[in-house]
């Protein structure tokens, strides 16, 4: 098990020297800079009572800061949910098939740690990779605005761990897929498929209305239901930001799920891996 | 082999597993969504037929001859109500509000009390041959002592003996009782129309002479187009002021010195939802006003959350305060669970200490 560790400890250096992560970390820093200077806030008495962005008044309601927050946090939720999953899939898409370049895999087979490890270390390494990231924009962004007003919560924070797990549903995946074929670009395109697929099936329930009944909303049924529910957790990120009331029992069953299914694409990958000679 | 094939068979077991667990999800969302609250605004479609059908009074007159434009009919109801914009008036949708759950649970309240009610409503169909519950369709009161209702007053009666009859105008009909000094007229067959002030026929005299007046320039205090909610009308700084706690003196002054009209708007078709556009002059006083609103509701609801009271902090969630230029309105919802408690409903404070057996509780 420490040689997954490991492993997962040398995807976050590889990634750390990357131009990919290196501008993501530029420019979640640069967003946070200039909107802690540009945005100025009026808080009297628990009540949001203006909002100045750039020096300019922004037409707004005056309501409770926290409820007022409550939008903020749901959109932010959602530009970080699809955004994050979108640059995770675009950036990490490359990570399986560098794995298996010729010569490097070699010399990791060398080493006394096993196949199935390697796979699984990469797997770590990218989910914990996804979580630094949600953790410093999300993170960033609540602590910017907790300053700026006194309200202060961790919701947006686990509003965007929600979406390190559902990258990692999907990572799973791309990894698989980059172990069949040794490319990076069948990796993102198998990562934005299940993104759009994933899409669908989060409102699965609702789409298959749209089949006639028959094989039609049966096929479509049978194909979204194994699909990682992806924008039913979207809405559950924004809501968990947006401090709606949350049935905690139907969301950890998605979520258990959509790692799970991170976990038996990866098991299927790991198969495809003890096959290959090299 | 065999342990080649596990992984496989791992991979598919996870997959149904993951399948199953995601599933879950797909009829029971993970998130309940908030109560949806409908503030009234604007007139609705059925609003808007209803109030179009009870445009029957004749337009005005064009100010001249070689005026040009268009006038429409009027609503009675509306004209007859003073125009003075230092009064507040105020209109109940009966019809509409016997059917929210507030005004059936208050009403259950009234006549579950003691019968003295129901005996008093009895007792003012047979003496008046009006059924208050079911012939009045609407109220307006004005705090310039004048209270007039719409409806159908054809079956209505008043006792000569006591009654004095008498014309007043094309046709108003008055009627003073000779013994409490109250007075009472009906213009037509569906509007009743009662002086607030006794031995005084003025204000009574005074509606008649506004709805039968053709002066081009007569104006009302409730215009065509704010007639839409359960309950509407406008309300003077004065009166709004006084409606605030003794605590809140600053702020009931600046209403006085500030303020020049509130629009109310309310629905009670669920929970009461209202709207109420205060208008002054356009400036830094109204603002700030505009911010002190928004600051009082934001501390109510951070009381009704230190309180536990869930459902209040729920609803006070929609109440925001939306500054425009020269004017604000502030929309504010209540839980039926907060107000059905208030009105026809509140325990004396004999019964709250218990020496007194409370009234069976209303069902919804």
């Amino acid at each position: 098990m420490r040689a997954t560790f490991t492993v997962a400890g040398d995807l976050l250096r590889e990634a750390a020297s990357r131009r990919w992560f290196l501008a993501l970390g530029i420019g979640i820093t640069t967003a946070l800079v200039v909107l802690g200077f540009a945005l100025r806030l009026e808080v009297v008495d628990g009540a949001l009572a203006a909002t100045r962005l750039f020096g300019k008044t922004v037409r707004s309601d005056i309501r409770s800061v926290d409820v007022a927050l409550r939008f903020v946090y749901r959109a932010a939720a959602y530009v970080l949910f699809y955004g994050g999953l979108a640059f995770g899939i675009v950036a990490c898409a490359d990570f399986g098939p560098s794995l298996l370049a010729p010569g490097r895999i070699e010399h990791l087979l060398s080493l006394p740690v096993r196949r199935y490890e390697l796979l699984l270390g990469t797997f770590l390494g990218v989910l914990a990779l996804s979580m630094i990231g949600a953790i410093y924009g999300a993170g960033g962004f609540t602590l910017l605005f907790a300053v700026k007003t006194g309200v202060w919560t961790l919701r947006p924070i686990a509003a965007a761990l929600l979406a390190s797990v559902t990258f990692a549903g999907i990572y799973g995946a791309m990894l698989t897929a980059a172990v069949a074929v040794r490319s990076a670009a069948l990796s993102a395109a198998v990562g934005v498929v299940l993104f759009g697929l994933g899409i669908v099936a989060g409102y699965r329930d609702r789409l298959d209305t749209f089949f006639e009944a028959g094989p039609a909303r049966e096929a479509f049924g049978a194909v979204t239901f194994v699909l990682p529910r992806v924008s039913a957790l979207a809405d559950a990120s924004a809501d968990i930001a947006a401090s709606a009331s949350v049935k905690l029992n139907v969301l950890a069953s998605q979520m258990v799920g959509l790692l799970v299914f991170g976990f038996a694409a990866l098991a299927l990958g790991i198969h495809l891996f003890e096959q290959k000679d090299f | 082999m065999k342990r080649k094939g596990l992984w496989l068979v791992l991979a598919a077991l996870l997959l149904a597993l993951s399948a199953w667990l995601m599933s879950r999800g797909d009829k029971e969302k993970s998130t309940a969504r908030p109560p949806k609250v409908d503030f009234p605004r604007h007139e609705n479609p059925e609003e808007s037929t209803r109030n179009s059908k009870r445009r029957t009074l004749a337009p005005l007159p064009m100010p001249s001859a070689d005026s040009e434009g268009y006038r429409s009919k009027r609503d009675p109801m509306l004209v007859a109500l003073p125009a003075d914009p230092k009064r507040s008036a105020m209109v109940f949708e009966l019809e509409a509000l016997k059917e929210s759950p507030i005004m059936q649970v208050w009403l259950d309240c009234l006549l579950a009390r003691d019968s003295r009610e129901k005996l008093d409503l009895a007792r003012f169909k047979d003496r008046f041959g009006i059924d208050p519950l079911e012939d009045v369709e609407r109220i307006a009161v004005s705090s310039e002592r004048l209270l007039l209702m719409q409806g159908s007053f054809t079956n209505a009666r008043f006792d000569g003996d006591v009654w004095k009859r008498r014309t007043y105008g094309e046709k108003g009909v008055i009627y003073e009782n000779q013994d409490t000094g109250r007075v009472v007229a009906t213009w037509g067959p569906d509007m009743m129309i009662a002086s607030g002030t006794s031995d005084s026929s003025e204000p009574v005299e005074d509606a008649i002479d506004r709805l039968e007046s053709t002066d081009p320039a007569q104006t009302t205090i409730l215009p065509d187009g704010s007639a839409y909610g359960d309950v509407y009308g406008v309300l003077s700084p004065e009166d709004l002021s006084r409606m605030l706690g003794p605590d809140q003196e600053a702020l009931a002054e600046k209403i006085r010195s500030i303020v020049q009209r509130v629009d109310i708007h309310m629905d009670a078709a669920d929970d009461v939802a209202m709207v109420a556009d205060v208008a002054g002059p356009a400036g830094d006083d109204l603002n700030d006003l505009s911010k002190s609103f928004g600051a009082a509701l934001a501390v109510g609801r951070l009381k009704a959350q230190s309180d536990g009271d869930d459902k209040l902090a729920e609803l006070l969630d929609y109440a925001k305060v939306k500054p425009r230029d020269g004017q604000f309105s502030v929309d504010v919802a209540l839980p039926f669970e907060v107000i059905k408690d208030l009105g026809p409903c509140r325990k004396s404070p004999r019964s709250q200490d218990g020496d007194d057996d409370p009234p069976p509780p209303p069902s919804r």
